[in-house]
């Protein structure tokens, strides 16, 4: 990735920069980067994780279309929120009044936008992150135009999860347990395509359900009960709730209930099993489980230094023990 | 024609133009008359981003919204003459399923937009295609094609099925839905290229033969007895309007509703006479898409689809339709 | 200048023989009755006669003119067929219906002018109808819509016109109205063909009448020696008695359980 400091233009009074974006366009962006537009809903998360939350005018939040929906601990992080909070299909007249000097954009979903942003010469970064190791990738490009103390914070997230991946496979000696990644409803499960089934991996599991092919996948019951897994987990999002698996009959010769393994994943700011920084903890959240006994983390401790230093944020005592909570 | 006659008839021929210029001026960034003046026609100072915006962004969109309007408007007002039929437009051949599943394989195979827009014409036509071959197969009645498309459609539709089922969840899939939704954002003028042959090609040439869509409405043996070549009109007005749609789809995604509705608005305005109700639908439909493109992308600082509003402006406008070919009927029986 | 067909054989299938050998001949200035029980080909015949169906023995000349050497639009301009049904039109005045009869005389890019306007009103007066020139065509009724349709096929411009029972489904009056203005085409030279099922309108208006039997035209005869009780019997399998007033006007009456 360059970082070349072309002349300051003549005339125009503003330096540029020549950056790459993760899928290798370069870009010329103005400098310094004071107002950004984020639809890429992931990298909403970076730019707070790079310490350029105040640079953000219009981000996209995963899963909050209104204020009401943000989750509180989002609300304080951005006290802005419900100014800059956006939804749906980027517009690009809006966004251009925003006065944006950069727009950050999936690449397949937004391409026809970056397209068209092109003919008005608003630069755009596109991203496509499919893996942890894409999340460092995405986060070292956008702080090639932050500056120098994003660059310093991205590296650290990049040590942080080499750090993560290596407690967490440390921990793969009694073998990789059969995980079941369920969705919104209780027979929607992650395929092999997806995020999800990374983060099992990394955690030191195998999923399940990792043979079939697309996105969210609906199964049978019967399926499930060939599959036995055994350690059920359920994103933050889900209207499934553990007591509801524990407690059916259905699926009670289930492994994953008899031994009471069933886990839903907690939600500060993203949720954890989408490529967003969080998602780190939630690989340590879910080797723990994988592992209980392999597995030297503690998750409180780990959880609060994990927000204090990417995020900058201090979780209260409650929130600390809701995340933490088994 | 009659004073109201002519008044209307003028009122619908510069509405569509009026439309066209006041979609340069409308948009979530704030551009002033004198501005867009300056920065259509080149003339004195105006910011690079503002010349841009009109010039390359509210123009070509402008234009496409227009042409797809006026083509799937054209397109209705065919396809009900041809298919005797008040209640179809020209979706129920399969040309919207097989442009929806080309644009998807395209995309799921990676290709750029271009790609998509090309594989998303030659699907639609192949479409059609298959339907002509088989209506001709057996026999070539209303009944015959209508069932074959009806058929076609629904195969179209499970192999869409199929991909969304193989197509990447992060990327591919939401692209897919997105243009299933029917949208322009996005347009730009290299884009148009296959809209614009279409469009130029085929209009004029469908506009000086409006009175011969009168003929469409005849049975076959009536035909016959006038010496009218039906067969060979029937096969033109097909093409013609297939190309015109096919063309419009693959640029803005599946839009529905304005083939079906703009022919009988048109109609109610100047009588069921082609020589006026063709025109009129034409104008009419590229009237409709403006206004719709315009709020698509200005009501809210998001855009909309267009699909979904022309939807909602669509279902309650179907029913006004339908009541009144009721009435009609209903009244003669 | 007439219609004219020599030995039509027709079958829709090998096993159904529908026509087997029919001759006849529509001659100008008059009015020919072809007359026949259902389904004994009248339609088929017609159809054959406009060159919609191929027999497969036989010819069809118009005005001398093989049938099938003739193109379409050439045909339509001498020949006319005034089909059974005629569906109200909604969205259509009744002179943008008519002029479609024009269409063999114009190119696949003209709009009527005024001379194809003019040659429909001509047809509508022709047939006393000029009143309905701008009435919308679905607001017709029944028999004015008949005379619009006939008024369409004189717009064609042919001098042969054949009408599949032009008579049918209208009220005595519409009947005669219908039958008077195809007498006054006849005494302006056309030649016109028509099917029906009243044999008294036959014995009023025809010049020459044929009868449908059996897939055969009986010998084509002048009304007095075709309208006899005989024949019809043999045409209807139905009696009939022929009446006749002091006045020397006849009537064909069927008989009722035998009487």
């Amino acid at each position: 990735m360059l970082l070349a400091l072309a002349s300051a233009v003549p005339g125009v009074g503003m330096a540029q920069a020549i950056v790459t974006d993760p899928l290798g366009n370069e870009v010329t962006v103005p400098q310094p980067i004071e107002r950004i537009v984020c639809p890429y809903a992931m990298a909403t998360y970076y730019l707070y994780a790079l310490g350029a939350g105040e640079r953000l005018v219009r981000g996209w939040y995963i899963g909050v279309r209104s204020i009401d929906d943000a989750p509180d601990a989002l609300r304080r992080l951005e006290p802005q929120l419900a100014e800059k909070l956006s939804f749906g299909e980027p517009n690009l007249e809006e966004i251009l009044r925003f006065d944006a000097d950069v727009v950050l954009v999936d690449a397949s979903r937004h391409a026809a936008f970056a397209e068209l942003a092109a003919e008005v010469g608003l630069p755009v970064l596109r991203f496509a992150v499919e893996t942890p190791e894409g999340i460092v990738e995405a986060m070292r490009a956008v702080a090639q135009i932050l500056g120098e103390v994003a660059i310093g914070r991205a590296e650290a997230f990049g040590a942080r999860l080499d750090a993560a991946f290596a407690a967490a496979t440390g921990a793969n000696a009694d073998g990789a347990p059969r995980v079941l990644f369920l969705g919104a409803t209780p027979l929607l499960v992650a395929s092999g395509d997806m995020y999800q089934t990374r983060l099992i991996e990394a955690a030191g599991g195998v999923s399940v359900s990792a043979g079939l092919r697309g996105y969210w996948a609906e199964t049978s019951l019967e399926q499930i009960l060939v599959w036995d897994p055994e350690v059920v987990v359920i994103p933050s999002y889900s209207e499934v709730e553990p007591a509801s698996l524990l407690e059916s009959p259905d699926w009670a010769t289930i492994a994953a209930v008899r031994s009471r393994r069933v886990y839903k994943m907690e939600r500060l700011f993203g949720p954890w099993d989408t490529p967003v920084p969080d998602s780190l903890l939630g690989i340590l959240w879910l080797a723990a489980r994988l592992h209980p006994d392999g597995v030297a983390v503690e998750f409180a401790a780990e959880a609060r230094r994990f927000y204090e230093e990417v995020y900058g944020y201090s979780l209260s005592a409650e929130e600390e023990a809701r995340l933490a909570a088994r | 024609m009659t004073r109201r006659r002519e008044a209307t008839a003028w009122l619908l021929f510069s509405a569509p133009l009026a439309l066209l210029a006041g979609s340069l001026l409308i948009g979530r960034y704030p551009v002033s008359l004198p501005e867009a003046f300056r920065a259509l026609f080149s003339v004195g100072e105006v910011p690079d981003v503002v010349r841009a915006l009109i010039v390359r962004v509210r123009l070509p969109r402008a234009i496409a919204a227009a042409c797809v309007g006026a083509n799937l408007a054209a397109g209705g007002v065919i396809f009900q003459a041809l298919l005797h039929n008040p209640l179809v437009d020209a979706r129920i051949l399969g040309v919207s399923s097989g442009a929806a599943f080309g644009a998807a394989l395209a995309l799921v195979a990676g290709a750029g937009a271009v790609a998509v827009q090309w594989s998303a014409l030659g699907f639609a036509l192949l479409a059609v295609g298959m339907v002509v071959l088989v209506g001709w197969r057996y026999g070539a009645s209303t009944l015959v094609i209508v069932v074959t498309g009806i058929l076609v459609s629904a195969l179209f539709a499970s192999l869409l099925g199929l991909l969304k089922y193989v197509a990447d969840p992060a990327d591919t899939l939401p692209a897919i839905t997105y243009w299933l939704l029917g949208s322009l954002g996005g347009v730009r003028w290299a884009d148009l290229a296959p809209l614009l042959t279409a469009t130029l090609l085929i209009q004029p040439l469908l506009l000086l033969a409006r009175w011969r869509v009168n003929l469409l409405t005849l049975n076959t043996a009536e035909a016959h007895s006038l010496g009218v070549p039906i067969r060979a009109l029937r096969a033109a007005a097909l093409l013609g309007a297939t190309i015109l749609v096919a063309a419009s789809i693959s640029t803005s995604g599946i839009v529905g509703w304005v083939g079906l509705i703009v022919p009988h608005v048109a109609r109610f305005l100047v009588g069921g006479d082609h020589r006026r109700a063709l025109p009129a639908a034409i104008a009419l439909g590229a009237g409709v898409l403006l206004l719709l493109d315009g709020i698509a992308r200005t009501a809210l600082p998001v855009e909309l689809p267009l699909g979904v509003l022309t939807g909602i402006v669509g279902v309650p406008g179907f029913l006004v339709v339908l009541g009144g070919v009721l009435r009609t009927r209903g009244a003669l029986r | 200048m007439s219609v004219e067909a020599r030995g039509i054989r027709f079958s829709y299938q090998p096993e159904r023989t529908v026509l087997r050998g029919v001759d006849l001949l529509a001659a100008d200035s008059e009015v020919t009755f072809v007359l026949g029980a259902n389904g004994s080909g009248k339609t088929t015949l017609l159809q054959i006669l406009i060159g919609l169906l191929a027999p497969q023995e036989g010819r069809v000349s118009v005005d001398g003119r093989p049938i099938d050497r003739l193109s379409p639009r050439a045909r339509a301009r001498r020949i006319a067929l005034v089909p059974q049904s005629h569906p109200p039109r909604p969205g259509f005045t009744v002179s943008e219906t008519v002029v479609m009869g024009r269409a063999a005389r114009l190119g696949a890019f003209s709009t009527p002018r005024a001379a194809e306007w003019a040659a429909a009103d001509a047809a509508l007066e022709a047939l006393g109808i000029a009143s309905l020139a701008d009435r919308s065509h679905a607001k017709l009724s029944g028999g004015e819509r008949q005379l619009a349709m006939i008024a369409r096929g004189l717009a064609q411009g042919a001098n042969t016109l054949a009408l599949d029972e032009p008579d049918a489904h209208l009220d005595p009056a519409y009947q005669q109205r219908v039958l008077s203005a195809l007498a006054r085409l006849a005494e302006r030279g056309m030649a016109l063909l028509l099917t029906s099922h009243q044999p008294n309108n036959a014995l009023v208006y025809a010049h020459s009448v044929v009868f449908l039997v059996g897939g055969v035209a009986a010998p084509q005869l002048a009304p007095r020696e075709a309208l006899t009780e005989e024949r019809l019997e043999a045409a209807y399998g139905v009696s009939f008695n022929l009446i006749e007033s002091p006045a020397g006007a006849r009537a064909l009456l069927p008989k009722r359980d035998g009487r």
